[in-house]
């Protein structure tokens, strides 16, 4: 099927009821989590993820898409009108968003990031439609060396964007493949670590433990740092408050463009995601500016072009995740943990074996995009009241859905265990700086590299030179040793490569 | 000129890797309190030791696993792999833990009361659950979360405890149909 047939295919039936009601809850869901301080789009997804598994799969897939973009899109509301971060990647918002809020142009920063992010979405998925089938033609040539040594670079990369150290960053990563060999070996079929309970067989359900990580721990974390957003009070559903001037368009329409392009190929890279193309796109946009003196006083462009970023920057990450069946970020190996679930292991044959499930969700997307535009400009104000909920109903909800979703995948009491063990270890590892991030991605990454790894030693008669004789595969270990070594490189060196915050914001 | 772009985005891709997000995060926080270096130094040390005794009762478990069986890595070869590389990463938190000029100086002020609250008893509902049944215990959590997290009135409390497990039921059990115990075992029977 080519691109345009398989979008026109993927439009009817994304517009079929029942896929528009889960793109639409999706959206919904995906900008409440987005837009509330605390609850970002990894724990919007898992706590939801339990309830997808009595769905089809496209469906339970166009529901989490929505949740992620959602996400995207709610989390800048927060950042300019009250300064808090609703997620990672609209940190970067605040510094012009809110500086405009100040101003009396909260409006127009709402509507330059929905507008932004719409744009962007729009190019992204243009992206995804026509790339991913070339991409995944490439990827067909891939052997077990090729995929170990790029889950290798993936998992590296997500232990370097960690806010810990890199050391830190590595052993949640190791932790988390320590806990993915668990179960019944993949070879041999032999228990390991089972300690002869049965329920510990199939393995740690991975869900359970990110819905503790993320869920419960994520409420622990609200409840302990007592920290509330005050809201200031702005009509904004006036429509004409919600408008931009010409000027701040004109400032902001090249923003737009450029983000959303960076955004889609740097959001494909490993361990980008949404959040460093929006950065990327600020430092970006105050070096090409003439008066970068704006910037961080209230400059549009510092909205529109990490908006745009953030949100192309999310669908980039799904190219990598449906043509390579490798997540990059956390939420893209939720998604991949589900697909598996469904019984659906994504590769690059996923578009030639499942051409439906692919283009479904691929329109659905575009449909998706169009939902957020509704949602998020006319109805700021609702999204943005939001923030008065009561935080003592919020955690008693939140808790109730994560022990609801935990419970219903297999009416285990153990799960419930799991949960709870896991929302108290990663509390504890958020209060002694261990990143939660790299561990979550390597549980899902665990088994496909310990097969791989596993199937190149088979083929190599056990010599790991399989490993650099191939070049796809050579280049990727290139990467992660470099990765491995730079800071003791510089470190010896006496240099230091200097923060984005210091050379350009 | 557009190579010269390309090159500029992946420079600033990789100087974006090493950009401590937290340094943005605390102008978001401005009730942070000082903390001093000490304390964070002894978490990093805590860390590695536990990890350590964790490495040590790892390999211990997985000693009845081949590492290699016949022409293919047995079951006990990723694990001795990844027991190697933890050790060796729980030293290096170890070293790096080393009094350092360059340690943050800053961390939030944070309750210790509220979460344990909130892990004893999601602890606690995993035990009760079972014997009291879904709506039951729904009931007791969200009375005891509100009395004990951020209370209220008693009558707002009680009445929000009722409502909020009623309306739980109706939308999991009776439309959703979950298979969920839903009354006590002494009930059931």
């Amino acid at each position: 099927m080519d691109p345009i047939h398989g979008l026109l295919y993927g439009l009817s039936r994304a517009i079929e009821p029942q896929m528009l009601l889960m793109g639409f809850l999706g959206c919904l869901w995906g900008t409440m989590v987005g837009v509330l301080p605390g609850i970002g789009p990894v724990a919007g997804i898992t706590i939801l993820m339990p309830f997808t598994f009595g769905m089809d799969l496209t469906p339970a897939m166009v529901m989490m898409a929505g949740i992620y973009y959602g996400a995207m899109y709610g989390g800048s509301t927060t950042s300019i009108l009250v300064a808090v971060p609703g997620e990672t990647s609209s940190i970067v918002t605040i510094l012009d968003g809110h500086q405009m809020a100040k101003q009396g142009r909260a409006g127009a920063a709402l509507a330059l990031s929905a507008i932004g992010s719409f744009i962007a979405g729009t190019f992204g998925i243009l992206g995804l439609t026509f790339l991913a089938p070339p991409l995944a033609e490439l990827a067909i040539g891939f052997g077990p060396p090729e995929y170990f040594s790029l889950a290798l670079v993936g998992l590296s990369m997500s232990s370097f964007l960690s806010n810990a150290s890199l050391a830190k960053g590595l052993a949640m990563a190791v932790l988390g493949l320590i806990i993915g060999t668990v179960g019944l070996d993949i070879v041999s079929g032999q228990p390991r670590f089972t300690f002869d309970n049965m329920e510990l067989a199939g393995g740690l359900d991975i869900v359970s433990i990110l819905i503790g990580l993320y869920g419960i721990s994520e409420v622990m974390e609200m409840m302990a740092s007592k920290i509330r957003p005050h809201v200031r009070h702005e009509k904004l559903w006036n429509l004409r408050r919600l408008l931009p001037n010409r000027t701040e368009w004109k400032l902001s329409i090249w923003p737009m463009i450029r983000g959303s392009v960076m955004g889609f190929f740097v959001g494909a890279l490993p361990g980008a995601g949404g959040t460093v193309p929006s950065f990327i796109s600020y430092a970006m946009e105050k070096r090409m500016s003439k008066t970068p003196e704006r910037f961080g006083k209230g400059a549009p462009e510092g909205v529109a072009g990490p908006e745009s970023a953030n949100n192309s920057g999310a669908v980039g990450a799904m190219v990598v995740l449906l043509t390579l069946g490798l997540p990059y970020n956390v939420v893209t190996a939720i998604m991949l943990s589900s697909m598996i679930a469904h019984g659906i292991f994504p590769s690059p044959l996923l578009m030639a074996r499942n051409p439906e499930f692919f283009w479904t969700v691929v329109a659905s997307m575009y449909i998706g995009n169009f939902l957020l535009l509704i949602l998020n400009l006319p109805l700021v104000g609702v999204w943005s009241s939001l923030l008065r909920l009561p935080y003592r109903w919020m955690t008693v909800f939140i808790i109730l859905f994560c022990i609801i979703g935990v419970y219903s995948i297999e009416y285990r009491g153990f799960d419930l265990l799991i949960m709870a063990v896991f929302g108290g270890i990663g509390y504890i590892m958020k209060r002694v700086d261990l990143p939660a991030a790299p561990l979550a991605l390597a549980m899902v990454l665990g088994p496909i590299m310990e097969k791989s790894l596993i199937q190149s030693l088979i083929m190599s008669d056990g010599s790991p030179l399989i490993f650099v004789t191939r070049p796809f595969a050579a280049a990727s270990m290139i990467l992660f040793f470099s990765l491995m070594f730079l800071p003791l490189i510089q470190k010896k060196l006496g240099r230091r490569i200097a923060p984005v915050g210091e050379v350009d914001m | 000129m557009a190579s010269h772009k390309a090159c500029y985005i992946f420079e600033l891709y990789f100087i974006t890797l090493y950009f401590p997000l937290d340094n943005i995060f605390q102008f978001c926080y401005e009730d942070s309190t000082l903390c001093n270096r000490e304390a964070m130094r002894a978490v990093n040390r805590i860390s590695s030791v536990v990890l350590l005794a964790f490495v040590a009762f790892y390999t211990a478990a997985g000693r009845g696993l081949d590492t290699w069986a016949k022409n293919a890595p047995g079951p006990g070869f990723m694990p001795r792999i990844l027991a190697l590389t933890l050790g060796v990463l729980a030293v290096l938190i170890w070293v790096e833990a080393k009094p350092s000029s360059e340690s943050p100086d800053e961390v939030e002020s944070y309750s210790k009361r509220e979460p344990l609250i909130i892990f004893l008893l999601v602890l606690a509902y995993v035990f009760v659950m079972p014997q009291l049944g879904f709506l039951l215990s729904n009931f007791l959590l969200v009375i005891a979360l509100r009395r004990m997290v951020e209370p209220g009135s008693w009558r707002g409390d009680l009445a929000g405890g009722i409502g909020t497990a009623l309306i739980i039921h109706l939308i999991f059990v009776e439309i959703l149909a979950l298979q969920f115990p839903v009354f006590p075992v002494w009930w059931e029977r």
